[in-house]
């Protein structure tokens, strides 16, 4: 690691599009690892859990920030992780809870993971920064 | 110990701002995201404790944000992502107003 | 590794959006894996713990009651600001949980020594 890298740990709680706040903690996140810090994890919460939604389409001239999140994670090798209660009560689902709750569908997008908040308890004691986007 | 604020809201919108600068130490910093850069522009009733702010090297603006809505900042220090990185760095905490 | 000192700053009413609610979740959940969080209620966030919330008729969720478990849960930090309940006529007496109060100066303070702050 570069000399005075740091690892942030990073919490979106707005949605990927009707508000600006997830679209900042990306640019905040590409930011940080271009600096060579390390992102420890990117926690989503509240509104922020519809930025895991593999249905999100937006025009072919539009950002897709799901999908910027994914290439940005997938580069950098953070987890994205999205709270899971949160996330059941927005809509938004993997396979096991789908089948659990016996839902036809399930939209978790790769590689966000439903997660617990002792997760981000997890990344904040893990973390020399937290920075909240909402 | 010492607060970076980001507030990203515009104080003809919501009190964010003036709740910030309330609750604002004298080591803490405070950045304008989003919607928040009008603060540093128009002329709103905190726009003299910002000016004062300002002068003290303690108010940053958000360059792209000030940009995408064709604002330029009477106030304060333009910034890029990377200095808002940086500023992240060189505080304890960070508080979202 | 030291535990890190986290802040939480609740701000906005209840019932209106889901901030109290998300708040509360994700301070009860995070107790239990940190023993130094402090609960921070400034403006409107002071009306969280205004007692007698019933949201039935209004299709909300009644979570105030859970506010009671932070006493179970150990977490005891709980600072209000002071200003924000004399502007909204508020008495301590009418608060459904034993609170701290704060002037914004002692608030001031109390902030800057979080490591980590998240609000709501």
């Amino acid at each position: 690691m570069l000399n005075g890298s740091l690892k942030f740990a990073v919490v979106v709680s707005g949605a990927p599009y009707g508000t600006q706040g997830a679209s900042s903690a990306y640019q905040f996140c590409a930011s940080a690892v271009q600096a060579g810090h390390k992102i420890v994890g990117v926690f989503f919460y509240q509104e922020g859990v519809l930025n895991a939604s593999l249905l999100v389409s937006p025009a072919s001239d539009e950002i897709n920030l799901p999908s910027l999140w994914a290439q940005l994670a997938t580069a950098h090798q953070f987890p994205l992780e999205v709270c899971v209660s949160a996330s059941l009560r927005r809509g938004i689902v993997n396979q096991v809870e789908a089948e659990q709750l016996a839902l036809a569908q399930f939209n978790l997008k790769s590689p966000f993971v439903l997660s617990g908040l002792g997760q981000l308890a997890e990344l904040s004691a893990g973390a020399d920064r937290l920075v909240q986007f909402k | 110990m010492s607060i970076l604020h980001t507030v990203n809201t515009s104080p003809f919108q919501t009190h964010a701002l003036q709740q910030c600068l309330s609750l604002l130490n004298s080591e803490d910093c405070l950045l304008l995201i989003e919607d928040a850069v009008v603060a540093a522009q128009a002329q709103h009733p905190l726009f003299k404790e910002l000016s004062e702010l300002a002068e003290q090297g303690r108010l940053k603006v958000l360059t792209s944000d000030l940009q995408a809505r064709g604002i330029e900042n009477r106030i304060g220090n333009q910034c890029a992502y990377a200095d808002f990185v940086t500023l992240v760095t060189e505080h304890t905490s960070q508080m979202a107003w | 590794m030291t535990e890190k000192k986290i802040g939480i700053i609740n701000t906005c009413l209840p019932h209106g959006s889901a901030q109290g609610r998300e708040s509360l979740d994700l301070t009860l959940a995070l107790s239990a894996f940190n023993e130094s969080l402090s609960l921070f209620f400034i403006g409107d966030g002071v009306y969280q713990l205004l007692a007698g919330h019933t949201p039935d008729e209004s299709l909300q969720k009644h979570f105030q009651p859970l506010f009671k478990m932070l006493d179970l849960y150990d977490v005891e930090n709980i600072y209000v600001c002071e200003q924000s309940l004399l502007q909204r006529v508020i008495k301590q007496e009418q608060l459904l949980i034993d609170v701290t109060l704060l002037n914004r100066a002692q608030l001031k303070s109390k902030l800057a020594l979080q490591d980590q702050l998240l609000s709501f």
